[in-house]
């Protein structure tokens, strides 16, 4: 459909907050995510984008053509938003054809379209009800169904599921991502559910502070996230510091707390490094091991299946996850000592500390 | 309240049943009593009187001319309000209320100075032409009469639209500009069928409160024009009852249907409340030139209209028309027994025990209001409807015919008069205390409850509290209503019975102008005080429900 490019987007508000500048790039029909906890900038970079919100800098292309002139209406946009914000005072029917009238479509196209829509998103028996009479995942439909009415060239999703309840938003999130292959549509999706995010995307933008900290899929940002906000808001993972004590190629010594760490990575001798792993990689074991630190068990938290066991090494708190229910009776037997813990070296990221 | 115990109905049910004795019983029976046994002119002699059918004629135009003057000046200012980010805007929005409190004839002194013949706008329009004699009088006959309901009913337009569309969500808005509408397609599609529901019941309320207007047009319509209300008031002075009862039973009819109306309009407008904390506004910067040009001109109207009769008021106590000189007999004649102090103590005195009594009925009524029980809360609501739809004449002459004859206070009627000032304060107090009462947390009575207080003390150190603000903007509005009470005052008054609302009416009689324009100032101030007592009590209630 198109392809949305934004460079150095950037606006400062009158309150001294400030986003951006954000680059970011939405291939043509790919669904990307904006990931990041409230106040990250998310809804602020998609209303720049709708043109809600005026930019101080930089540029956005649709198609490689300047968009920031041209009125919010006339971008081809859809939009859903948490609030659903349905026309309270029209039909379900009136909702999704306001665009089609305001737009002086036939009156038998505009039927045509609004059943179409309303097929693809099962709610054809909705369409003369009051919008105050549907249920919030209805509400939804329909929202997305207005959105999609006028068959916009970009899709845009600000948390519109967020005020559902988990299992509606699986099966939402599921129907969005089909729909959204079917028509092919450029999709951006704002969330602040890693969940909903890694369900639903191609790829995911990362959003901290007002600035995009890292993109990839979501494999990628999993497994190698660049820096502390991700390793800590995408894994929650466990996040150690320490000083390099022998670098050799392709892998480097770590010495954390008086104990060295293994991992892969290059780093000069001497410098300090901050580093993840992710709590699935951390192995636990009762007892003590020579070439293992010995550290106390802080809490252990079933998860239904598995256990999250948190432990005290040194300043930092190292959480893992377990499945094995012997080691946690073992564990809870001799909760204060005995316990070590260890990770393979091709495990741990490596993290920029900027 | 949750245990139904025999004692809380009875508390409940008091205040009911007192307005069933004071207002229903002698409304009701006063106009049975006219129509059957007169003494005067029988309802099918009035129903074909001329002076019937041209009074009638009279009202409805007024009514309908001054709404739609309201209207068409309130709703700018409500855009104005919601949209606008200005300088200010927080003192504004708190004095649209003020002039909803300031007495009726209070507000005829400000326009007769303001736009009357040698008043200000006249000086104006005589010093443009270069004539030595009035050029304009916009303070006399209907042009008067509409100026002055618009005084009153602009900001009660703004009010309620401004209200209403501060709670369109401004997703909404966002959304349908995304789908292609424009500007104006938005307006006519979005904006405006959100905002009917409250237009129409601030329409009604304007139609209604211009309906039974009484000293305003008693004052400016000079005896050629008359409402229904003015012509109760005249048949009852030359004492045809059965024209008097006949003429208040067709004005019942139809302030009642509009009371109903209202009603209606108002309950489809409790819908879709939106998020307001994200309000779109804009600054003045951002309107073009002709925009701008616009709003200053609008706001140079309001204040001409608004603003000016108020300040007229204070210029009229020290201004003689009579003499054109500046003077301060107005006060001195204040000073005197029988010209000031005496009315000024029967105000004060009368206005303060309706204040009270509004007050000690409205707190059981607020709660009757909210009662579980649909038959006490249904007839609550219909009782505090029942002053929108019967008037205050109305409500004096059934008062005088049949509680001050059998109770022998016909010759000084005081008890009547606090009865009548209650009676008009209580719908106030009741709406204030239960809109106080709303808006209580319940998990805090929850709290209390848990942590061991009983019945008496949740009602003392919780609830009184929590109510504290609403009791008292309830108690200012009725303090403001019944110090400036003209229309049933002036009905039920005997010589020694005269408040200062009633003095400025006689003194503007006698073309006293600048006795009566002391004793304005004076009312104006002390209308401004429960104004300001009214404006510090919602703001705390504000702050405490953050």
């Amino acid at each position: 459909m198109v392809r949305i490019v934004l460079s150095g987007l950037a606006r400062e508000f009158a309150d001294g907050t400030h986003i951006g500048p954000i680059d970011l790039t939405l291939e043509d029909g790919e669904l990307l995510a904006l990931l990041g906890p409230s106040g990250s900038g998310k809804t602020t970079t998609l209303r720049m984008v709708a043109g809600f919100i005026t930019p101080n800098h930089g540029t956005l292309t649709f198609d490689d053509a300047n968009i920031l002139d041209v009125p919010p209406r006339d971008r081809g946009i859809g939009l859903v938003l948490q609030s659903v914000a349905l026309f309270p005072h029209m039909s379900v029917y009136q909702n999704i054809a306001f665009g089609l009238e305001v737009s002086g479509w036939s009156r038998e196209k505009t039927i045509n379209r609004v059943e179409a829509l309303s097929d693809l998103l099962g709610i054809r028996n909705l369409l003369f009800r009051r919008t105050r009479e549907i249920s919030g995942g209805e509400a939804q439909r329909v929202a997305l169904a207005r959105a999609l009415a006028k068959e916009p060239q970009l899709l845009l999703l600000d948390e519109p599921l967020s005020s559902l309840d988990p299992q509606l938003r699986e099966t939402l999130q599921f129907e969005i991502r089909k729909i959204q292959r079917e028509l092919g549509v450029t999709t951006l999706y704002v969330t602040h559910s890693q969940s909903e995010a890694f369900a639903i995307s191609d790829r995911v933008a990362v959003l901290d502070n007002g600035v995009v900290s890292q993109v990839g899929t979501p494999e990628d940002l999993y497994n190698h996230p660049k820096n502390m906000f991700v390793a800590r808001f995408i894994g929650g993972g466990n996040i150690l510091a320490g000083e390099v004590v022998k670098s050799t190629g392709s892998e480097i010594l770590v010495r954390v707390n008086g104990w060295n760490f293994q991992m892969s990575g290059t780093s000069q001798r001497g410098s300090h490094v901050v580093f993840s792993v992710k709590p699935e990689d951390i192995k636990i074991g009762s007892g003590k091991r020579p070439d293992a630190p010995t550290v106390q068990v802080v809490s252990i938290i079933p998860l239904g299946g598995m256990h999250k066991v948190t432990l005290q090494f040194g300043d930092f708190k190292v959480t893992s996850i377990i499945q094995d229910e012997d080691l946690v009776r073992t564990l809870k037997e001799n909760e204060s000592s005995g316990i070590w813990f260890a990770f393979e070296p091709g495990s741990a990221s490596l993290l920029r500390t900027d | 309240m949750r245990n139904g115990s025999m004692a809380t109905y009875v508390i409940m049910a008091l205040p009911l049943l007192l307005l069933v004795g004071f207002l229903v019983y002698p409304v009701l029976g006063v106009l049975i009593m006219g129509l059957v046994v007169g003494p005067g002119s029988s309802f099918q002699e009035v129903m074909s009187s001329q002076v019937t059918h041209a009074t009638l004629w009279f009202t409805f135009l007024q009514a309908a001319a001054s709404t739609i003057l309201a209207v068409i000046l309130g709703l700018p200012g409500a855009f104005l309000l919601a949209r606008l980010e200005f300088k200010g805007k927080q003192a504004v929005r708190a004095a649209v209320i003020l002039p909803f409190i300031l007495p009726p004839i209070v507000v005829v002194v400000g326009f007769l100075r303001m736009f009357g013949s040698y008043g200000f706008v006249d000086s104006v329009a005589m010093a443009l032409t270069g004539a030595t004699e009035s050029v304009v009088n916009f303070a006399a006959g209907v042009p008067g009469i509409v100026l002055a309901h618009a005084f009153y009913n602009i900001p009660l337009v703004i009010l309620l639209v401004s209200a209403a569309l501060e709670r369109l969500d401004p997703d909404i808005e966002d959304t349908a500009e995304l789908l292609g509408a424009s500007s104006i397609q938005k307006l006519r599609r979005i904006v405006l069928p959100h905002v009917m529901p409250s237009l129409l019941s601030a329409a009604i309320l304007t139609f209604l409160f211009c309906f039974m207007s009484f000293p305003i047009v008693l004052a400016l319509g000079q005896g050629r024009y008359m409402t229904l209300e003015v012509l109760i008031y005249y048949a009852f002075s030359s004492f045809d009852f059965g024209m008097t009862s006949s003429i208040a039973v067709i004005q019942i009819l139809i302030l009642m249907t509009l009371a109903i109306a209202y009603a209606a309009a108002m309950r489809s407008d409790k819908r879709d409340a939106g998020q307001t904390s994200f309000m779109k506004t804009i600054s003045p910067a951002e309107l073009s030139g002709p925009q701008l040009l616009g709003g200053i001109l609008y706001a140079l109207l309001i204040g001409v209209i608004v603003v000016g009769p108020m300040i007229a008021v204070i210029d009229s106590a020290v201004f003689d028309p009579v003499t054109g000189q500046y003077t301060l007999k107005g006060f001195l004649h204040l000073l005197e027994v029988e010209g000031g102090l005496l009315p000024l103590a029967n105000s004060l005195f009368y206005a303060t025990l309706a204040t009270l009594f509004s007050v000690a009925m409205g707190i059981p009524l607020a709660y009757s209001l909210r009662s579980r029980s649909g038959l006490l809360s249904n007839s609550t609501s219909v009782m505090i409807l029942l002053p929108l739809g019967i008037s205050s004449i109305t409500i004096a002459y059934g008062l005088l015919r049949l509680i001050a004859v059998p109770t022998g206070w016909a010759a000084n009627p005081w008890p009547l008069i606090i009865i009548a000032q209650t009676l008009i304060g209580v719908p106030f107090t009741a709406r204030a205390i239960e809109n106080s009462l709303r808006s209580i947390d319940p998990s805090l009575l929850e709290q209390a409850d848990s942590l061991g207080a009983s019945r008496l003390h949740k009602l003392f150190f919780v609830e009184l509290p929590l109510l504290a603000p609403g009791i008292l903007v309830g108690a200012a509005f009725a303090f403001a209503m019944a110090i400036g009470e003209m229309s049933a005052t002036l009905f039920l008054k005997r010589e020694q019975n005269v408040t200062l609302a009633v003095a400025i009416y006689e003194n503007l009689g006698v073309r006293k102008f600048v006795e009566a324009g002391a004793a304005s100032l004076l009312l104006l101030v002390v209308c401004f005080i429960a104004f300001l007592v009214i404006q510090r009590a919602s703001e705390s209630a504000f702050k405490g429900a953050i």
